[in-house]
C-alpha cells in the first residue's frame, strides 16, 4: 500500500488545493491577498501551488480550530519563534495595566512591557495626549 | 479628483486626514449617491458607487453595505471605460466559480452576494491601475403606514455587532474610525405622499416642490455615511389615505399578478385582559451615550403606558442579566429611581441568553398573558442555534415588542423576533419623539390583531400569500398571481382576535400598475415572488430567484468585463477592503456631545425637559453649539445664526400661542416681536421687504422652515395654516 504522501502530487492548481484542504477557492485567494499564504508560482490559470502552500493551509486550519483570529494566525505563521499561544484566562489571574487619566472621561490604558514603551517615552506620549485634548477643547471654545 | 499615488509623506498624511486611506492602503470607494423615486407606497432607489484604483497594480475592491428592510433587488450595472455591463443573477455557487475564473484569467468582474439579512457584499476583481468603475445598484422597497406615520428609512452604515457573524473573512464588515465617506441624496416624491407633511429627524433636508412632485435632497451639498437617513410622512386628516387598495401588472408567460395594500383603522373600544409585561433593557457597552439615554426615556414612557391592572418585571442585560424589579408588581410599586440604574456598563450583548432567561420567569403567576418589551440597539449577530433555542423557550405564548434605539440600529434580529412571535418593532433615532412611538407601540400591545379570513378575488388566483395578522393602524400587503387579468372587485373578510368581524372592498381598475423603473420583469411581480420565496422550499425559492432575477442567500449576481491583454492582471489582484465609517453615536461616540444634545435631561424631575428632547438636536439650546450657520431648508435667502436657531423652538411655541389666541399667524414686525423674535433677527428677516404681502410671505416661509424641523411639537391646525400660507404666498 502506498503511503499518503505519495498520493499527493508535488504541484496543484487552486481547484485541486481547494479539494485537498476543504478551503474554498475564494478563501485560498483571500489568504494569499492577506499574506497568510505565499503567492503561487506562475500567473493566471498557470498559477500552481506546492507542498509548502499545503502545509501553510494546514497551519491556518489548525489556528482556526484553536479559535485564533487571522491576525494571530498570521503571527503564528510569520513569526513562529516569538508566537505564544494565548493562555486560557484562568480565574484569579491578575492582569495589571497602567491607567493614565488624560482628561475628564479620557483614559489611556497601557501595558508598557507589551507595548515596548519606556517610562520616559510613556511620559512624553501622555503629555502629548493631554496637550492635544486641551488644544481640542480650546479650539471648540473659540 | 485624486490621481496617482501620494508623492510624499505629507501628501499621504493629507489623504489620510480626508479618510481616503485605511491604514496605509488607499480606499477605492470615492463617492456614493442615492437617487430615488417614491410613488404610491413604493420607492425605487439607485445607489451609485464610484470606485477608483489610484494604485499602480490591479486591485480587488470589497465592500459590504446595508440595504433597507425588505428591499427587492432590481438590477446592477458596472460601467468601465464608458461601457455599461448588466449583471445576471445565477445560482450562488455558479456565480462564485465564474467570478473566480474571471479574476484568475486577469479580467475584471463583479460579484454581489447577500451575506446576511439586508446586508450585501460586493467584490470587484481586477480593477486595472488608474481606472474608474461606476456601479449602479437598483432596488425597490414597499413602505407601511404605522399609526399615522410612514417612516422612510435608508440605512447607510453598519455599527459593529456583538457575537460571531459567521461571515467569510472577506465579507466581514470593517469599521474604521478615521474613514469618511461622503454621499448625496435626492428623492422625488409623487402622488399623495408629496402633499402630506414630512420631516427628517436624522438629516437636514431641503424640500422643493417641482410641479406635482416634492423633491427631497440634503440640506448641505453632501453628508457622510454614518447614520440612518430617516424621513417621516404624517397623515393629517385632510388628505385621506386609502384603507384598502389594489394594484395589478403583467407577470411572466402572459400571467398576471396583484398586490393588495390594507391600512387598517384604529380600534379604540377594546380592553385587553391584564398582562404581565417583562421589560428587558440593553445595557451593553454599545448602548453608551445617546442610546442608553433613549432607553431611559423609553422606560419612563413605558411605565406611564402600563395600566394599573397589569404586572411588570424589569431586567437589564449585557454580558450578564440583572433584575431591576424581580417580582411581578403593579406599576405603582416600581421603584421610582429605576431609571437611574440604567448605565451602559454591562459589557457584551448576550441578547439571546437574556431573552431565554426572562422568557422562563414569572410564568407561574396568575396572569396568563405575558409579553416581552425589549429596548436595545440590536447590535448583535443573529446566531441560528441561539435563536432556535429562544423560539423554543418563548413557545407561542410570549410576544416580543422591541424598541430599536440609536442612529444606526440593526433591525435583523428585532424584525425576526417580531415576525416569529407576533410582536412588533418601533425604531426611534435620538431626535425622534420617543413618547409618541412608545404610545403607539403600547396601542399594539393592548389592541386585538386583525386576522384575515378570506379574500374574494375577481378571478381565481394560482397563488396567494399567507394571510398576515395585522395590528390596527398598521399596513399589510398581500400578493397573488393569476392566469387571467384580475379586473373587478376584491373583498377581504377578517376578524379581530376576540371574534368581531370586519371587511373591506375595493376595485382593481383595468389599468396596470404604472411602473417606476423600466425593466423587463414587473417590479410588482418581483415583489410578490420575493414574498413567496420566504414561505417556499429551497428548490422553489431558487427557481423563483433565478426566474425573477432576485438576489437571495441562494443566488448571486455576476458579470465579467473582458480587458485588453495589457490591462489584465496576473490573476492575483491586491485586496482593498472598503471600511465603513464608525456609526454616529456608537458606544458614546456622538457627533454632538451627549450633554449638549440632552442637556435638559433629568429623569422624573421636569416634564418640560422631556418635551425639550423632542426637538431636533441642532435646534436645542447649547452654549457650545458647534454648527456655525444653519442654512434655511426652504428659502435660501434666509440665513440664521446658530444662537438664533437654538431659540427657534421657543419661537415656534410662541407663534403657536399667538395663533391659538388670534386664530391668525403673525404677519408683521410687531406680531413677530410678540412671538419672541429678537429685533435683530426680525430686521434681517424683513430686510429690503416693504409691502405687506412680501413681509407676510417672508414670515410664512420662516415659520415653515421651523416647522420642517419640529413638526411633532405643534398642533395640526397650526402646522396646516403655516403650510397653506407658505404655499399660497409662493
Amino acid at each position: 500500500m502506498k503511503s499518503e504522501n505519495t498520493q499527493i502530487p508535488d504541484q496543484f492548481n487552486i481547484n485541486q488545493l481547494s479539494e485537498l484542504t476543504g478551503f474554498s477557492v475564494r478563501s485560498i485567494r483571500y489568504y494569499v491577498q492577506q499574506g497568510l499564504l505565499d503567492k503561487p508560482e506562475g500567473i493566471k490559470r498557470n498559477a500552481f501551488y506546492q507542498r509548502q502552500h499545503l502545509e501553510q493551509l494546514m497551519l491556518i486550519k489548525k489556528g482556526q480550530d484553536a479559535g485564533y483570529s487571522l491576525e494571530r494566525i498570521d503571527q503564528m505563521i510569520r513569526h513562529p519563534e516569538t508566537f505564544k499561544p494565548t493562555p486560557e484566562q484562568q480565574a484569579g489571574v491578575l492582569s495589571v495595566k497602567t491607567h493614565i487619566q488624560l482628561a475628564q472621561g479620557v483614559e489611556l490604558v497601557i501595558s508598557p512591557d507589551q507595548a515596548g514603551i519606556l517610562a520616559d517615552q510613556l511620559r512624553d506620549f501622555a503629555k502629548q495626549c493631554i496637550e492635544s485634548i486641551q488644544n481640542l477643547k480650546e479650539k471648540n471654545h473659540d | 479628483m485624486i490621481s496617482g499615488q501620494p508623492q510624499n509623506q505629507f501628501q499621504q498624511h493629507e489623504m489620510e486626514q480626508f479618510g481616503l486611506f485605511a491604514g496605509r492602503q488607499p480606499i477605492p470607494l470615492i463617492s456614493t449617491s442615492f437617487t430615488g423615486q417614491l410613488k404610491g407606497m413604493m420607492t425605487s432607489m439607485t445607489m451609485e458607487m464610484v470606485f477608483e484604483n489610484i494604485e499602480d497594480e490591479s486591485i480587488e475592491a470589497v465592500y459590504t453595505f446595508p440595504v433597507p428592510d425588505g428591499a427587492i433587488f432590481l438590477g446592477l450595472t458596472i460601467e468601465m471605460a464608458d461601457q455599461v455591463y448588466q449583471t445576471i443573477v445565477m445560482e450562488r455557487k455558479e456565480a462564485t466559480n465564474a467570478y473566480e475564473e474571471s479574476v484568475t484569467d486577469g479580467n475584471a468582474a463583479i460579484l454581489v452576494e447577500e451575506v446576511s439579512t439586508n446586508l450585501y457584499s460586493m467584490q470587484i476583481g481586477n480593477i486595472p491601475p488608474q481606472t474608474e468603475v461606476k456601479i449602479k445598484y437598483q432596488y425597490s422597497v414597499l413602505h407601511e403606514w404605522r399609526d399615522g406615520i410612514l417612516r422612510w428609512r435608508l440605512p447607510t452604515v453598519l455599527a459593529p455587532r456583538y457575537g460571531q457573524s459567521g461571515l467569510a473573512p472577506q465579507h466581514e464588515p470593517e469599521v474604521d474610525l478615521l474613514t469618511k465617506h461622503d454621499f448625496t441624496f435626492v428623492l422625488l416624491v409623487e402622488g399623495l405622499l408629496s402633499e402630506l407633511p414630512c420631516m427628517s429627524p436624522s438629516h437636514q433636508i431641503k424640500f422643493v416642490r417641482e410641479d406635482d412632485a416634492l423633491k427631497l435632497s440634503l440640506g448641505y451639498e453632501q453628508d457622510v455615511l454614518n447614520r440612518d437617513l430617516v424621513i417621516h410622512f404624517q397623515q393629517d386628516g385632510h388628505k385621506e389615505v386609502d384603507v384598502f387598495s389594489a394594484l395589478w401588472d403583467q407577470d411572466f408567460n402572459n400571467q398576471y399578478c396583484a398586490l393588495l395594500s390594507l391600512c387598517t383603522p384604529d380600534v379604540t373600544d377594546f380592553v385587553s385582559e391584564p398582562k404581565i409585561i417583562k421589560i428587558l433593557i440593553d445595557c451593553s457597552g454599545s448602548m453608551m451615550g445617546e442610546s442608553i439615554q433613549q432607553a431611559r426615556i423609553a422606560l419612563r414612557q413605558v411605565i406611564q403606558e402600563i395600566r394599573p391592572e397589569d404586572k411588570v418585571m424589569i431586567w437589564k442585560f449585557g454580558s450578564s442579566i440583572e433584575k431591576l424589579q424581580d417580582k411581578p408588581v403593579s406599576i405603582n410599586q416600581v421603584d421610582e429611581n429605576v431609571f437611574h440604574r440604567l448605565q451602559a456598563d454591562l459589557g457584551g450583548t448576550e441578547l439571546f441568553k437574556a431573552m431565554n432567561s426572562i422568557a422562563k420567569q414569572g410564568n407561574t403567576f396568575s396572569v396568563k398573558n405575558a409579553d416581552i418589551f425589549l429596548i436595545t440597539d440590536g447590535e448583535v449577530w443573529n446566531e441560528d442555534s441561539a435563536y432556535s433555542k429562544l423560539m423554543d423557550t418563548l413557545g407561542n405564548k410570549q410576544r416580543v415588542f422591541s424598541v430599536g434605539v440609536g442612529r444606526a440600529v440593526s433591525t435583523e434580529v428585532l424584525n425576526q423576533l417580531a415576525k416569529d412571535t407576533g410582536g412588533s418593532v418601533e425604531l426611534v433615532t435620538p431626535d425622534e419623539k420617543m413618547s409618541a412611538r412608545i404610545t403607539s407601540h403600547f396601542k399594539r400591545l393592548y389592541a386585538p390583531r386583525i386576522n384575515l379570513q378570506n379574500i374574494n378575488w375577481p378571478t381565481h388566483p394560482d397563488y396567494v400569500d399567507e394571510y398576515p395578522a395585522i395590528f390596527s393602524g398598521d399596513t399589510a400587503y398581500i400578493g397573488a398571481r393569476f392566469k387571467q387579468k384580475p379586473v373587478g372587485e376584491v373583498t377581504i373578510n377578517a376578524t379581530y382576535d376576540e371574534g368581531r368581524a370586519i371587511g373591506w372592498t375595493c376595485g382593481l381598475s383595468d389599468k396596470p400598475y404604472d411602473r417606476n423603473v423600466e425593466s423587463e420583469t414587473s417590479v410588482l411581480a418581483r415583489t410578490i415572488a420575493a414574498r413567496q420565496m420566504t414561505k417556499s422550499g429551497k428548490d422553489v425559492s431558487l427557481k423563483l430567484a433565478i426566474d425573477y432575477q432576485l438576489l437571495t442567500e441562494q443566488t448571486a449576481c455576476y458579470v465579467e468585463v473582458k480587458l485588453a491583454e495589457n490591462q489584465q492582471s496576473d490573476g492575483q489582484p491586491a485586496i482593498r477592503n472598503v471600511p465603513g465609517m464608525m456609526a454616529s453615536g456608537y458606544g458614546g461616540l456622538n457627533e454632538v456631545f451627549c450633554e449638549q444634545s440632552f442637556d435638559a435631561y433629568e429623569i422624573a424631575d421636569k416634564e418640560e425637559s422631556m418635551e425639550y428632547l423632542d426637538i431636533p438636536a441642532f435646534l436645542r439650546s447649547s452654549d457650545d453649539f458647534d454648527i456655525e450657520t444653519e442654512k434655511s431648508v426652504i428659502a435660501d435667502d434666509i440665513q440664521l445664526s446658530a444662537n438664533e436657531l437654538s431659540e427657534s423652538h421657543l419661537i415656534l411655541a410662541r407663534a403657536e400661542k399667538f395663533y391659538n389666541k388670534n386664530n391668525l399667524l403673525p404677519i408683521n414686525k410687531v406680531e413677530l416681536l410678540q412671538c419672541g423674535l429678537g429685533e435683530k433677527l426680525i430686521d434681517e428677516l424683513l430686510l429690503g421687504l416693504s409691502t405687506e404681502k412680501e413681509i407676510s410671505h417672508a414670515i410664512a416661509l420662516f415659520l415653515y422652515e421651523q416647522l420642517q424641523c419640529s413638526l411633532e411639537i405643534v398642533s395640526k391646525n397650526f402646522s396646516r395654516e403655516i403650510r397653506v400660507r407658505a404655499k399660497d404666498e409662493e
